[in-house]
């Protein structure tokens, strides 16, 4: 643990927002400076490690067409040159420190992740309050990034069967609200992002008022408040746009999609609507997810791969979003059987718990598998810091990823039941059926 | 966190390793034998055996079996490797006892229906055609057996088609009743665990398997590869390509193992400031990632580079890793400093291979199967600090070869193959189907 100097006291542009206690072991405490930078503390003193996290509320979310994917391009810019490192020593310097280091971007949030040895923390606040302010670029560095992310593209989307079916999924799911388009963005976007659209992304959105660090580990909190207070307190807030976001207006009838692709055997992705990720029912939405997918016994993976036997997986989530997303179905068929099969039998299912309340021996088996799943996404300080992170930007607050857990013994099986009446309908879905093509 | 030691309770081998901030408990049973069983003609045999065992027991059907593990929260999987099967669990603390006693029932009395063979069979054979649908998968897959040939390695320890479709039910008990005992069994905790979890893990191997003896497995070392080979994986309607370049190396036991493990590192390692990442992907912008790894096994281990560029790129991106391989190989690519960076990397990251009872625990398990030293996570520190730059430099000969390599590339043949011969002139070429690799 980094040593407590003594005689520190919590600066004063630090203000505290809350705490909150959560079994014996975890304690949380939320922080804010005057320029709108959220610190949320969770400290873990069992290994000398910490993980640091930066989360930007931004993501392709706040894009629009013409500049797809810039949010995920900036992800890779924010490794190059700055005023005070040139490019690569960011990362060369977090790397000799013995640090793992990565960042993603998806609909509603981008982050930056560092997990470090305790005595690299005033280093990190350093080298990430710089780039939060500093970052430079040129053609040439935008150019040969640019052909970093095309290549991604090629990997994750257009070489690939299943990145393929997911964006013509969101595609057709999303006519009017930004889901609509890929994260990593269209390819003609990719290819004509410049300069100019990437720096007054960067100005609006990377900016203290607009970002919650995360720590997690073994470090001492008022050494974390003073080091934070000084590296990113002088940090201007920006101003940020009113989000423009459409509204998804209601689908009220089935879409259906086919695709002939370079696969092994049939595939079906079956997108519901569902509401956002603050929304009343999503715990609700969970137990149903675990009703249907989570473990051999489920009622769907159960039927499609064990009973009927016309499927070799069967997989399903809420995607948890800013504003109403998806609750997602996956199946891969064997070869023989086509995806109508599946579909029927998802249908038939939804239709038999709409009919029929579950025992609620059914629903206390989905609620221990959620708190299984639960500790298990508690594992490292890393674990930690993406949950509260992802908590806090997509929830408005980290609270919630534990008081979900408490939330579950409350829910009924008749809730369970009307939460598959409401939102697990055909005219609510978006389905792509993929099969593999002639010479496949 | 600390380090525990394997310890002998009763016949078995221990280890514990506790942590108990999450009521969480992993455990794992590991015996100490693996695919490297299975005829030739029954290759998956003993991964059907592992699998049958959660399809039923006297106790429990298998949708009842399914219907307890879920209604604990516990998962329960078997994992079989080319040496080792292991069964391996985790749980929520208050729960422990009553899935060891699930353990203990599946072991006593497996049922071995023949109908949950026909269905395991069918379900297996579709996952390997699922394999069709991952071009990095299947890359390697071709690098494996080019490289292994004849030998166990070379083949899937789950088998293929034909090999399934071989195996009756009575080669899966008579593979239970011959492998499955008590012989060497070792047990793993980690967790919120105590002492007493081990007793009762201990008692039940004893009280359901046999004691008896199963024999040792010697195998040859895996044949060293002649010449450059190409093996051109085809599969149509490709924009990019997925390739691998490797050959034998050192095994983790060697005396120069660390010299090998800082050198790799520095050339090839998972960082971004690893030489071949920065040559691919800063410089060049060639492909999303760029690494070398090395596959460690017990009688044989091996090195490769692994990128994936569009086509148009490839036939240069092979070239260029050749050449970078060429000057790792003669001293000219790497300098101290970038020894040391390697060096620093290994000492200051060590923490994060033992920040979860769980890492530790795999370690443990993954060393043991290697025949690496006990001590061997908690000298790593002091065997990084003790190579020199001078000593790798000196011995860099013994790691790499000159010419006896295979490099399999999977992409569209007509786009790109005859491009890729014009440019690195292989000694062979190997053109195979892409669905003839499973």
């Amino acid at each position: 643990m980094i040593p407590l100097c003594s005689g520190l006291k919590i600066p004063l542009m630090i203000q505290k927002v809350n705490d909150f206690q959560f079994g014996t072991h975890y304690h949380l405490e939320k922080f804010k400076l005057n320029n709108g930078l959220q610190v949320i503390l969770f400290p873990d003193h069992s290994v000398p490690v910490f993980a640091h996290h930066t989360w930007f509320h931004v993501g392709s979310r706040n894009e629009r067409e013409g500049i797809t994917g810039i949010a995920h391009f900036f992800e890779h810019l924010m490794f190059k040159e700055t005023t005070n490192y040139k490019e690569g020593e960011f990362v060369r310097l977090l790397e000799e420190a013995g640090g793992k280091i990565n960042a993603a971007t998806y609909l509603d949030w981008t982050f930056y992740r560092q997990s470090l040895p305790v005595e690299s923390f005033d280093m990190i606040c350093k080298l990430e309050s710089d780039r939060m302010q500093n970052v430079i670029l040129n053609d040439k560095q935008l150019n040969s990034e640019r052909e970093v992310v095309a290549n991604e593209r090629r990997f994750r989307v257009d070489n690939s069967p299943t990145g393929t079916m997911y964006e013509e999924l969101y595609k057709h799911a999303f006519s009017k609200h930004s889901y609509h388009w890929p994260v990593i963005g269209w390819m003609k976007d990719i290819e004509s992002i410049d300069l100019d659209d990437c720096m007054k992304f960067y100005k609006q959105y990377y900016a203290p008022n607009n970002a919650t660090i995360v720590i997690v580990g073994d470090l001492d909190k008022d050494t974390v408040l003073q080091t934070i207070e000084s590296y990113y307190g002088d940090i201007p807030a920006s101003e940020i746009e009113k989000e423009n976001i459409q509204t998804e207006p209601e689908q009220t009838k089935e879409i259906v999609l086919d695709q002939e692709l370079e696969l092994s055997s049939p595939r079906v992705l079956l997108g519901y609507k569902v509401p956002q990720a603050t929304h009343k029912d999503i715990p609700t939405l969970e137990l149903l997810h675990s009703l249907f997918f989570s473990g051999r016994s489920s009622r769907l993976y159960r039927r499609l791969v064990h009973q009927d036997q016309i499927a070799t997986s069967a997989s399903g989530w809420v995607n948890h979003t800013k504003n109403p997303g998806l609750f997602i179905i996956d199946v891969t068929l064997k070869q023989g059987h086509n995806c109508q099969e599946a579909i029927d039998i998802v249908d038939e299912e939804f239709t038999r718990l709409a009919e029929q309340v579950p025992e609620e021996s059914e629903l206390q088996k989905c609620k221990t598998r959620i708190e299984t799943s639960f500790w298990g996404q508690l594992k490292t300080v890393d674990d930690k810091a993406q949950s509260v992170g992802f908590h806090e930007t997509v929830y408005g607050d980290y609270r919630t990823m534990f008081e979900e857990i408490n939330q579950l013994a409350q829910i009924t099986p008749k809730d369970v039941q009307n939460a598959c009446k409401t939102y697990l309908v055909p005219q609510h879905r978006t389905v792509v059926r993929a099969t593999p093509k002639a010479t496949s | 966190m600390k380090i525990p030691t394997w310890q002998k309770f009763n016949q078995f081998e221990t280890i514990l390793v506790s942590k108990k901030d999450r009521p969480m408990v992993k455990f794992v049973l590991l015996f100490p034998f693996g695919a490297d069983r299975d005829p030739v003609e029954k290759q998956g045999l003993t991964n059907i055996v592992g699998d049958l065992l959660l399809r039923g027991c006297a106790s429990y059907t298998r949708t009842q079996l399914e219907d307890k593990l879920d209604e604990l929260g516990a998962s329960l999987n078997v994992f079989t490797g080319f040496h080792s099967v292991s069964i391996e669990g985790a749980i929520l603390k208050r729960n422990f006892p009553e899935l060891v006693r699930i353990v203990q029932e599946i072991l006593s009395s497996p049922t071995f229906e023949e109908a949950e063979l026909e269905h395991l069979r069918q379900e297996t054979i579709a996952q390997l055609r699922m394999r069709l649908d991952d071009d990095q998968g299947l890359a390697k897959s071709a690098f494996n057996r080019q490289m292994y040939q004849d030998h166990t390695y070379a083949r899937e320890v789950v088998g293929n088609a034909q090999t399934l479709n071989k195996i009756t039910i009575d080669d899966v008990k008579k593979h239970f009743a011959t492998y499955f005992t008590q012989n060497d069994v070792k047990i793993g905790l980690s967790g919120d665990v105590s002492n007493a979890m081990i007793d009762l893990c201990a008692m039940t191997i004893t009280r359901c398997l046999p004691d008896t003896k199963v024999e040792t497995l010697t195998m040859p070392a895996a044949v060293q590869c002649k010449g450059k080979t190409l093996v051109f994986v085809n599969k149509p309607d490709r924009s990019q390509t997925h390739f691998f370049i490797g050959h034998p190396t050192l095994p983790l036991t060697d005396q120069h193992a660390y010299d090998f493990l800082i050198f790799k590192t520095a050339f090839s390692g998972s960082l971004f400031q690893a030489k071949y990442m920065q040559e691919i992907r800063v410089k060049r912008g060639w492909s999303y990632g760029a690494y070398g790894s090395t596959d460690h096994r017990r009688w044989a281990s091996m090195y490769y580079l692994y990128t994936f560029p569009k086509n148009d790129d490839t036939a240069d991106a092979i070239a260029t890793s050749l050449d970078l391989y060429q000057s790792a190989k003669n001293g000219s690519l790497l300098e101290k400093q970038d020894i040391d960076f390697a060096k620093h990397y290994l000492y200051k990251s060590f923490p994060f291979k033992i920040d979860t009872p769980g890492k530790i625990l795999s370690q443990k398990i993954h060393h043991k199967l290697l025949g690496l030293p006990e001590d061997y996570i908690e000298s790593f520190r002091h065997n990084v600090e003790s190579v020199s730059a001078d000593g790798i430099s000196e011995r860099i000969q013994d790691y790499f070869t000159d010419n006896d390599m295979v490099i399999s590339v999977l992409g569209t043949k007509d786009q790109i193959l005859s491009n890729i011969e014009e440019k690195i002139k292989p000694d062979h070429t190997i053109i195979v189907d892409y669905e003839s690799l499973i």
